[in-house]
Formats: structure tokens, C-alpha cells, sequence
């Protein structure tokens, strides 16, 4: 594989990159590790990738699986995020953004306290995937993947105090 | 709320997390396999440096019988050692396009497998320095190094370096099983989500 198809495969997915890798990792550095683990993985899987699915749901495959690999075996559960005050939105005065700051981030650590089965239907369902998409990134049948997704919506309704 | 709604107005917050600089991200990858490169090349010089001077034992002919049945034990060890190496490394990208329960069931499979290499690790030190002590027994016995200085030091180094290097490796092997069967847990139960 080129450079140049690979920079521009990161340019591509850096947001769905970076997600998947915040919904495994909340320590900032350990992330980084981590999404560098992904994107080397990603150059090391691409040669196989022979169009049976979307990119992007090729690359979801690969990011979740490392996601994986990185989670498997830790026993604690990474620590609640804080809230990051250089993530300026142009588009919102500092009190909205303060406030959808703190809904994303009540999102984020809602997420990342799912159990992994779950987790990672929901990181994929939250991107916009379909379930036939996320079926077949995971691996999964599309009915094992909407009783996943029923689950994890009482969760995080739950968790995000949203019950009715 | 139709669950859909849900979905779409959570999706909305969560894509508006902070995404990585890609350019940065590139490059750090690069770095990444050019230290691998090294990484690999100075094992393989270290691995023909090895075999190198163990061939180099077998050939002398000035040597026993004895050191050369040594030296074909520790050639086989050399080449063991770097199978094993070349076989863990490519496991860990093996399976980065799999489905998750296929991923799961290699990482199992995996676990099981360095769980029994460690079995075998602990069970081969005793053996390695029970095999060492009857090749070198004969320079071994009192009588033989009392009196000379030289044998007496090479044969405390030994003993010292020997101790540092295995009591060490010791600890690793049981810290790995322990570290191994956890994981080997944590899959198991993932597998069985993923079943049901």
C-alpha cells in the first residue's frame, strides 16, 4: 500500500478512528497508544481487504478489534473522563458549549461503562451504521445485533438518567 | 421516544468529540514500523550471531563429545526460540480483519497455547541446569577447583550470572500464566455473551 492511499485513508476516518478508540480508552495518552496501535493495524490488514464490505465498515472491524485486544485481560475499568476545556465550537456561545460538553461527555463515560458486547454495537450504531453494517463488522447476525442495541438503549437510558 | 430518535440525537453528541490529528497520526506510525524494522533486523543478527558461534562450538575439532551434544542442544533452543518469536508476532496481526467471536476464539486459543510454552519454559530451566551440571561435572568436583583460582572464579560468574538471569525469568513465567489465564477468563465470558 501507497503512502498516499494510506494518509488519505487516515484523513478519511480520523473521526471514526478516534471514537472507537475513546470508547476503549479514557486515559489520553494510553489512547494515543492505542489509535497508533489501530492505525498500524489498519496498514497491515488493508492488503487483505478485497471490497466484500464498505471501507468503512472494514475499518470499524479493524479498529474494534483492536479496540478489543487492548481491553481483554485488564481488570480495571478506565477511569470517567474529565471535561476538556480547549474543544472550543464556533458554532455555540461558551454556556451551550460547556453544556453539550458535558452531555457528550455523560454519553461517552455512559458508553465506555457498557459491557464490551454491547459497547461495541452502540459505538457503531452512534456513527450511523446500519445493523446489516454493523452485523458485518462484527461478525454478528443482523438479530443478534438489534437485541444488542435494544439492550445497550435501556443501559444507556439508565445511565444517562433519560428513563421514563 | 421512537428508539431510532434516540440513536440519531446520541449519535449527534457523540460525533462531536475531538478527532486526531491524522497527519501526526501517519506519522507516528511510520516511526512506529521503522522501529519495528530495527527491531526485527537486530534480532535476526542476533539470533545468526547465536547460531553462528553454537555451529562454531559443534565444528572445533578440539572439542568433547559431551560440549558437542551441548552445542546441538543449544542450537536446537536458538532455533526454537526464533520460531517461537516469528509465531507470536505474526499472531498479533493475524486475526486484526476477523469477526469478533473469531477474534475471541484466537485469542483463547492463543492464551491456552502461551500457557503451556510457559509450562514448558519453567519445566526446561531445571532440566537446562541439571543437563549443564553432569556436561560440566567433572570440573565441578572440589578437588578440581580448589586449587585453581581461574576455574573457581568462571564457576562463581557462572553461578551469579545464571542466578540473575533465571530466578528473574522465573518470576516472569508465573506472573505471564497468571496474566494469561485472566485474559483466557475475560474471553471466555465474552464468548458467551457473544452466543447468546
Amino acid at each position: 500500500m501507497r503512502e498516499g492511499e494510506f494518509a488519505a485513508l487516515l484523513h478519511g476516518h480520523a473521526g471514526l478512528l478516534s471514537r472507537i478508540a475513546a470508547s476503549y480508552e479514557a486515559d489520553p495518552s494510553l489512547r494515543d497508544d492505542l489509535l497508533q496501535d489501530i492505525a498500524l493495524a489498519l496498514w497491515k490488514a488493508l492488503p487483505a481487504w478485497r471490497g466484500e464490505a464498505a471501507l468503512k465498515t472494514f475499518v470499524a472491524r479493524v479498529a474494534h478489534n483492536r479496540g478489543a485486544s487492548h481491553v481483554i485481560g485488564r481488570t480495571r475499568r478506565p477511569a470517567a473522563q474529565g471535561l476538556d476545556d480547549d474543544l472550543a465550537d464556533p458554532a455555540h456561545g461558551p454556556e451551550s458549549h460547556a453544556q453539550l460538553e458535558q452531555k457528550r461527555l455523560r454519553l461517552q463515560d455512559a458508553v465506555r461503562a457498557l459491557p464490551l458486547t454491547l459497547r461495541q454495537a452502540v459505538t457503531l450504531a452512534l456513527e450511523g451504521f446500519s445493523q446489516q453494517e454493523i452485523a458485518l463488522a462484527l461478525g454478528i447476525s443482523a438479530n443478534n445485533v438489534a437485541v444488542r442495541l435494544n439492550r445497550a438503549r435501556k443501559a444507556l437510558k439508565d445511565a444517562l438518567g433519560e428513563s421514563a | 421516544m421512537n428508539p431510532s430518535d434516540d440513536w440519531v440525537r446520541w449519535g449527534d453528541h457523540w460525533q462531536r468529540q475531538p478527532t486526531v490529528d491524522a497527519d501526526r497520526l501517519r506519522r507516528r506510525v511510520q516511526r512506529k514500523r521503522r522501529q519495528m524494522q530495527v527491531v526485527l533486523g537486530f534480532e535476526c543478527c542476533a539470533a545468526l550471531f547465536a547460531i553462528g558461534q553454537v555451529l562454531h562450538l559443534l565444528l572445533d575439532p578440539g572439542l568433547g563429545l559431551r560440549w558437542k551434544v551441548w552445542a546441538g542442544l543449544a542450537l536446537l533452543l536458538v532455533a526454537a526460540s526464533v520460531y517461537l518469536s516469528l509465531r507470536v508476532r505474526r499472531g498479533t496481526w493475524q486475526a486484526t480483519a476477523d469477526g469478533m467471536p473469531e477474534l475471541l476464539r484466537l485469542t483463547a486459543a492463543r492464551a491456552r497455547a502461551g500457557i503451556r510454552l510457559a509450562w514448558l519454559n519453567i519445566a526446561s530451566i531445571p532440566l537446562l541446569i541439571a543437563f549443564t551440571l553432569l556436561v560440566a561435572a567433572p570440573w565441578l568436583v572440589p578437588s578440581r577447583w580448589r586449587h585453581d583460582p581461574a576455574l573457581e572464579h568462571l564457576l562463581l560468574l557462572q553461578v551469579e550470572i545464571n542466578g540473575v538471569v533465571l530466578v528473574p525469568l522465573l518470576v516472569f513465567f508465573v506472573v505471564y500464566i497468571r496474566r494469561q489465564r485472566r485474559r483466557l477468563r475475560h474471553v471466555e465470558a465474552l464468548l458467551r455473551d457473544y452466543a447468546e
